[in-house]
């Protein structure tokens, strides 16, 4: 056989199996475009024997070899070849509803030994140089027989905000925490300013979503956001997720998907996890600071990408002198339990636990000043005194049952434990007593803490695809979705060191329920146009028990029991759509709407009050131009309103609202692999958000730090961030290939309105990492803020007291967090 | 959808952006200058028809902090609009001095709250003298008060002290202004004068010139100081 009948033979196989596979819905197989041959291995013939090895490819959404394990063995040398020629082969990729999506094929090789006269090839052998004989190609039904596009159900495209990425995708730059991983979507910049055991900041295209408040995120399709957290509303510590173990990041920026729910006002994050890779991973990095991380994945061959388990954990001295200490762990275990060909369950448990040591705020004046250093954090006790530490374990499990004529039923429970307890000190010495008045001036060490379990379920089912006409199809997914989480939460003021409580803030159980419902429709023309939307509802109940309400001040006399007990509720619905249109192979255009919505923190309703939920409209259009999966160049407008914002007040370390906010943006983002080594993405966003009405000047707030029309507090007008890494093999040492691998990262954010007409500087950091692996060792060095810049990850205005033996000032003053200096880490891995 | 009209739409979606309407100003950082403006002569005719003659007078201003809101009391006012975190020493019998910055944010003004040297704060267990008050007490006058021929030698020491922890020694006085870019001065009116033009110099005869906390002339003067000619303030705006 001539050796380009391989290719030919196995891409008509392939698409044979694509089109069989298309035929059971909207998915279509990958299809070989174009191939190189496995060689006989020289260290092989004197064994001179026949073998087959059968690989399992996974074939990423670009038609890129992403990931090769070996589902039966010829033999290390053998193995190897194969894999190499493996590495070499292009796609076109699966189609899922017309979106390129990762797939796994089973490709087998068949090697023969060079025959005793090279100058004499037998029929049906193929020679290579050397007179070698290349592998036959697989018979065709053996090459079809398992075609398997792979993955949990994506949920299909709403508009051009609608990004998603891959483990190659989220790997190309350092990424120190699972919340990293969210840097690469457009407009997203994340931070750790209160430590590793504080939940990351996040802010998304013109949000500063603090902890959670604005993005509404899942992991494994398990909800993180908490309702009513004493830290903040919508509290989502994403420290469960161990970075290597996100098989795929969808952010979907804006409300356009009826499946978003509580929390998606600026938009939403689902993250699931899987390991591409299968085997036995083991790594421990050291790194600057006293960093250890240790990391053991194992993912057992012939399994599917979701089963796997995975450890993480990581200690620190923390930069700066002594102040920034902590150490954490997480734990993923996941296994996909498959029924049949389209029918599995996904069973899945995760925690996480960390203590932190906190340095807290500086006040600019005194590090510019240099009465202290940037990275260092007052001597003071109360402030040397802050901490965190959180945990949270979850489990859940799913089921998904697919049928040929495109009906899907899927159907999930879970359960959440998460307890929270942190001692921030914001304000210094500016406190006084509410308990007892004349208990002033003992440090303002707020210490919170919230206990949630929460168990939740969801349930959805989409249609058969139907089809009226030729030129026409739909299709109507209805689903719904309930929680409820039991709370119990306290904020008190503590005295440092002697940690004596010298006021009670919050003393409160919180009881909140969620029921959700929606529907979801699909009418798509035949070629170039697509209509999704359906509407969303959601009714909240909340009792809230709130043990100091009805307060008692110390200058009143006693005329009742302190207490204040209630319940409210309310209904938040609003219709979600989007339009894409599809006029030319290389152009798409999308325009979408929605309505979404924040519940509101409980403690914060009135008897029988009608939730007062913050109502959120978006509103966007934008086009993409791509070159097939390679290259895409999207530009986005938009514009979102919410009914009331909320901005983080320090005085309570918690957040307050501000009134109604505006945000106009424009988003450029540009993303591609234009060789199959090589790929990048660089985003920019720009957001013109403003205050439409904040709250007025009262007595008990005489000077209150917004005025209408200003430019909202903390969000970055403009955010860029640029991705790009390049991976490939370098050669061959003693056999074996050795794959290196570069990529680096910036991040640009523009100067941040502060309250009270202040600015923050802006921020530039670079991240790089590069590493190279030969067979089952891999060196790798990451490196953060390559540049050693000071980057203060958040700045604050607002006044404190940090001297307590001079005279305070009253002004509000500019206070930062230091972000991380140059952090080095150096990574050995082992794959087995 | 032609390619002519695709692009077409892609223009149009970009020009469809929002347009970006103009953000109103938010308060902004100011300063200006500090001048107190003191009104003492050496010499003058004193209750009863005694001439008093000053030697020696200063005062300890400060800490002061203006609010916008009409009482600036340390529990209600928690945020200042514009300051003099600071005690400054005054020579009375100087003319016009200026202490420094104001430091503050452009808005409204309605009322401030400050000390005379002698501050009683979140941190601190008791009232404290601050280093720039005279011999530790916010006013010290030292003089001679002469009526025929007797002959009164003073020292008039005055204590203006909070009446709480965390409390101003005046919690709220009466202060307006609407601060923009404009002002370029603070001008701070201590009418000493005023205030030993309320002493009964029988009394201080009485209590042998050494006049001090306690004493009815101590009590007097305090009033003056705090209710009866306190210190005003005035906002110049311009050169």
């Amino acid at each position: 056989m001539p050796r380009r009948s391989l290719a030919t033979t196995l891409a008509l196989a392939l698409t044979l199996a694509a089109r069989s596979v298309a035929a059971q819905g909207e998915v279509s197989a990958p299809v070989v475009k174009s191939h190189v041959d496995a060689q006989y291995p020289a260290s092989a013939l004197r064994e001179g024997k026949h073998a087959q090895v059968v690989l399992l490819v996974t074939i990423d959404a670009t038609g890129h070899v992403a990931n090769i394990t070996v589902a039966e063995s010829g033999g290390p040398a053998l193995d190897e070849s194969a894999m190499a020629a493996m590495r070499q082969w292009t796609f076109e990729p699966a189609r899922r509803g017309g979106v390129a999506v990762a797939a796994r094929i089973r490709v087998p090789f068949h090697f023969a030994p060079p025959s005793a006269a090279p100058d004499v090839v037998p029929h049906g052998h193929d020679t290579v140089a050397g007179g070698v004989e290349a592998p036959r190609p697989p018979p065709l039904d053996e090459t079809i027989q398992e075609v398997h596009v792979e993955g949990v159900s994506r949920a299909p495209q709403r508009g051009a905000s609608d990004v998603r990425f891959d483990q190659r995708g989220l790997s190309a730059s350092p990424k120190g925490s699972g919340a990293d991983v969210l840097s690469v979507a457009p407009g997203v910049y994340v931070a750790h300013p209160e430590g590793d055991a504080i939940a990351q900041r996040i802010y998304l295209r013109g949000f500063d979503a603090e902890h959670g408040q604005d993005v509404e995120l899942r992991v494994a399709g398990i909800p993180v956001n908490q309702s009513s957290h004493i830290h903040g509303q919508g509290y989502a510590d994403l420290g469960l997720v161990i970075p290597e173990t996100v098989r795929q990041l969808r952010v979907l920026e804006g409300v356009y998907d009826p499946r978003q729910g509580d929390f998606a006002v600026a938009g939403s994050a689902e993250l699931d996890l899987g390991v591409e890779e299968r085997g036995v991973h083991l790594k421990y990095g050291r790194g600057s600071f006293g960093t250890d991380r240790a990391l053991a994945l194992w993912a057992p061959k012939g399994q599917a990408a979701e089963t796997f388990g995975a450890a993480m954990f990581r200690r620190t001295d923390g930069f700066g002198p002594g102040v920034r200490g902590a150490q954490n762990g997480a734990m993923v275990a996941q296994y996909k339990l498959p029924i049949g060909s389209a029918n599995h369950i996904l069973f899945h448990a995760a925690a996480h636990a960390a203590r932190s040591n906190v340095a807290g705020v500086l006040r600019r004046d005194d590090v510019d000043a240099g009465r202290i250093d940037f990275y260092d954090a007052y001597p003071d006790p109360s402030a040397r005194a802050q901490s965190a530490a959180a945990s949270r374990a979850q489990i859940g499990v799913s089921f998904e049952r697919r049928q040929e004529d495109g009906a899907r039923t899927q159907a999930a429970f879970w359960v959440m434990l998460a307890s929270y307890r942190s001692r921030l000190n914001f304000t210094g010495y500016t406190e006084r007593s509410r308990v007892e008045p004349t208990w002033v001036g003992r440090g303002d060490l707020v210490e919170q803490s919230n206990q949630d379990l929460g168990v939740g379920a969801r349930a959805a089912y989409r249609s058969a695809r139907y089809e009226p006409t030729e030129w026409m199809h739909a299709q109507l997914e209805l689903g719904t979705e309930a929680k409820t989480n039991g709370i119990d939460q306290t904020q008190s003021l503590l005295k440092a060191p002697q940690n004596e409580t010298w006021d009670q803030r919050v003393d409160a159980t919180v009881r909140a329920s969620d029921l959700g419902v929606f529907v979801d429709g699909l009418v798509a023309g035949k070629k170039w146009v697509k209509l999704r939307g359906g509407v969303r509802g959601d009714l909240l109940v909340y009792d809230v028990d709130d043990r100091l309400g009805n307060f008692i001040p110390a200058f009143q006399k006693k005329s009742h029991i302190v207490g204040f007990r209630r319940t409210a509720a309310g209904f938040a619905w609003g219709p979600r759509a989007s339009l894409d249109v599809d006029p030319l192979p290389f152009l798409q255009a999308n325009v979408a709407y929605g309505e979404g919505f924040r519940s509101p923190q409980a403690r914060q309703l009135e008897e029988g009050e009608q939730a007062p939920f913050a109502k959120v409209r978006s509103y966007e259009a934008g086009v993409t131009l791509h070159d097939e999966a390679r290259v895409s160049l999207s530009a986005i407008a938009y514009e979102t309103r919410l009914s009331y914002d909320l901005a983080f007040d320090p005085q309570e370390a918690r957040l307050e609202r501000v009134g109604p906010t505006t945000r106009r943006g424009l988003v450029g983002y540009l993303r591609g692999r234009p060789l199959s080594f090589l790929q990048g993405s660089i985003s920019a966003t720009y957001v013109h958000a403003t205050l439409d009405s904040p709250p007025i000047a009262t007595a008990d707030n005489p000077s209150p730090p917004y005025r209408e029309g200003q430019a909202l507090p903390y969000v970055p007008p403009l955010v860029v961030r640029q991705d790009v890494s390049a991976e490939g093999k370098l050669g061959d040492v003693f056999g074996h290939a050795l794959v290196g691998k570069v990529g680096y990262a910036t991040t640009f954010l523009s100067p941040r309105p502060l309250p009270y007409g202040q600015e923050s500087r802006s921020i530039f950091t670079v991240d790089a990492l590069a590493s190279l692996r030969r067979d089952f060792l891999e060196l790798g060095l990451e490196a953060t803020n390559i540049l050693g810049a000071r980057v203060a990850e958040t700045e604050y205005a607002f006044v404190s007291n940090w001297r307590p033996n001079a005279v305070p000032s009253l002004l509000p003053a500019r206070h930062v967090t230091a972000g991380p200096p140059r952090l080095v880490m150096l990574t050995l891995g082992v794959h087995l | 959808m032609s390619a002519r009209s695709a692009r077409r739409f892609a223009l149009a979606a970009l020009l469809a952006s929002p347009i970006f309407a103009c953000a109103s100003t938010p308060s902004s950082p100011v300063s200006y200058d500090a001048v107190v403006v003191p009104r003492l002569a050496p010499s003058f005719e004193g209750q009863g028809g005694w001439t008093v003659e000053v030697r020696e007078a200063s005062v300890a201003f400060g800490p002061l902090y203006f609010c916008a809101s009409e009482a600036g009391s340390a529990t209600v006012c928690d945020t200042a609009q514009a300051e003099i975190a600071r005690v400054a020493r005054v020579d009375a019998l100087a003319g016009p001095r200026s202490i420094g910055p104001v430091f503050g944010f452009t808005g409204a003004i309605r009322s401030a709250s400050y000390d005379l040297g002698m501050t009683w704060l979140d941190t601190q267990s008791a009232v404290t003298p601050q280093p720039e008050a005279p011999g530790g007490h916010s006013l010290l006058v030292r003089g001679t008060a002469r009526r025929d021929a007797r002959s009164l030698p003073f020292e008039l020491a005055v204590d203006v002290v909070p009446q709480f922890q965390g409390q101003r020694a005046v919690p709220s006085a009466e202060a307006s202004a609407d601060v923009g870019a404009d002002v370029t001065r603070l001008e701070i009116g201590l009418d000493v004068q005023a205030w030993l033009g309320a002493i009964d110099w029988e009394e201080a005869s009485r209590e042998g010139g050494r006049l001090t906390e306690g004493g009815k002339t101590h009590a007097s003067v305090l009033l003056g100081i705090k209710n009866v000619r306190p210190p005003e303030f005035r906002f110049v705006r311009g050169p």
